[in-house]
């Protein structure tokens, strides 16, 4: 029916439908792995320096690399303090919200923006030693995720590929 | 920060209607800011208090000090154990509230339950009286002692003192452990200390006198606030080494200096060749100019000699 060129077309369709899915999986994790050393940052700057909340966010963002997920995530901590910095009469809260609308995270899931609300909420209170206990809390929660997310985006991203490519190879022969 | 640079910041951080009355009042007029749960927010200026339409709840007393202090009030636990929080601009805002103590000592303050901010001003010329006395005849700097009660513009004068000798040259160097004197924000002086001056932000008066006589090789040191006996044997070194100190203290003349031991200790080596009495009556002006015997030498402005 299609012949040689549109069989082609479905198998080259259905590989590019498993790659993104893949591509999808392997975004949550870069992601997570991203929050995961921008909390290791926050958390050495919250020991070391005693810095206005909206410097510690920004300085923790200057931190991380400019591209992937790391840069999504940077452009989120930057947009945040630089919200404070800009307004103080906002809560880290108000501000963290309007951050997230305004940048968002390739493959983030509500798990995670979960556990990232209530982190912004417990910085904005408390001691200085209750801050850094709240981010390494909030470090280990992302240890696990990312463990998580590194298998899933290892086998289901190799399964969705696969999957992909032979549902595309079956569709072109089908069609043929 | 200039006067318009205040507003700027304190429309920023407190509620509109408060921020609305400050702007309306004219430029300097407004000297506190009075904060208190369950009570109307009051202004305190020059002409009188003005009482605003909101009454804050403990929630936004918190909210606001927050707010002022940027973000930073849980980075300043050693400032807020002395009552008090340096703010941008070297504005001084005073805290009450429930303190955590530990063995006798503050540990820490929660529920904010009112505040007080002392909004600092710049007012060139404050130490135009004593600026003749500063220098002695070899053109060296005098140790001077600046005397007053609280509000009457010690810091303002020590501010104005060194501004205009580093402007006329001199090499000055400034400790201000509270960020009151230079209001250090970034690394740039927000308040106006001279073009020749070195800022110590931060830093605990004994400990840098010590480093700013080694490291910086100033002509004179600035600090505020002398207190006990580490503080004046680090002023006492530093005149020893022929760097003039100009310092002031809490009081209210200048014959009880001698009653409080560290500045015995000064007296006794002579230190101070001037002490200046601010008037208590009024904000930035000099009562008086004593020579190092504690002799008045100069004019009176409103008080007695």
């Amino acid at each position: 029916m299609l012949g040689p060129a549109g069989a082609f077309a479905c198998f080259a369709a259905g590989t590019g439908a498993g790659l993104l899915l893949r591509n999808r999986c392997h975004d949550r994790f870069h992601a997570l792995e991203a929050w995961r050393d921008a909390l290791e940052v926050m958390g050495l700057l919250l020991q070391e320096e005693r810095l206005p909340l909206g410097d510690l966010l920004c300085q923790t963002a200057h931190g991380l690399a400019r591209q992937g997920a790391a840069a999504q995530v940077r452009a989120r901590l930057l947009h945040t303090g630089e919200a404070i910095l800009s307004a103080p009469s906002l809560t880290l809260s108000q501000a963290y919200e309007a951050a997230v609308k305004t940048c968002p995270i390739s493959g983030e899931q509500a798990e995670e923006q979960g556990h990232l609300i209530l982190l912004f909420g417990q910085l904005s209170s408390g001691s200085a030693a209750m801050r850094h206990q709240a981010v390494m809390a909030a470090m280990k929660r992302f240890g696990l995720l990312v463990e998580k997310a590194r298998s899933k985006a290892e086998d289901t991203g190799k399964l969705y590929a696969r999957l992909g490519a032979l549902g595309g190879l079956m569709l072109g022969i089908a069609l043929w | 920060m200039t006067w318009q640079e205040t507003v700027n910041f304190l429309s920023l951080c407190l509620p509109r209607s408060v921020a609305k009355t400050i702007a309306a009042l004219p430029a300097g007029e407004a000297r506190e800011i009075r904060v208190r749960a369950n009570r109307p927010v009051r202004i305190v200026a020059a002409s009188g208090d003005k009482i605003c339409s909101l009454v804050a709840t403990q929630e936004q007393v918190n909210a606001i000090a927050e707010s002022l202090s940027e973000h930073a009030l849980y980075a300043r636990a050693d400032e807020q154990r002395h009552g008090y929080v340096t703010l941008r601009g070297g504005h001084r805002m005073g805290l009450c509230g429930r303190v955590i103590a530990q063995g006798g000592n503050i540990r820490a303050l929660r529920e904010i339950s009112s505040l007080c901010v002392r909004i600092a001003g710049q007012w060139p010329g404050t130490a135009d009286p004593v600026m003749p006395y500063l220098l002695d005849e070899a053109g060296r700097v005098r140790s001077m002692l600046v005397v007053g009660l609280p509000g009457t513009g010690k810091t303002t004068l020590l501010r104005d003192v060194c501004r205009q000798l580093s402007d006329g040259g001199l090499r000055m160097a400034m400790v201000d452990e509270r960020s009151e004197l230079a209001a250090m924000s970034r690394g740039v002086p927000q308040l106006d200390v001279g073009e020749n001056t070195d800022v110590l932000d931060g830093a605990a008066k004994d400990v840098g006198l010590r480093w700013l006589l080694r490291g910086m090789g100033p002509h004179a040191m600035v600090t505020d606030e002398m207190g006990g006996m580490a503080d004046a044997q680090a002023v006492l070194e530093a005149a020893q080494n022929g760097v003039g100190v100009i310092t002031s203290v809490h009081g209210g003349d200048i014959e009880t200096l001698a009653h409080r031991s560290a500045l015995y200790h000064l007296m006794q080596h002579q230190v101070f060749s001037l002490y200046v009495l601010m008037d208590p009556n009024s904000t930035g002006k000099v009562m008086g100019v004593y020579d190092g015997q504690r002799q008045l030498i100069l004019h009176t402005y409103g008080g007695n000699a």
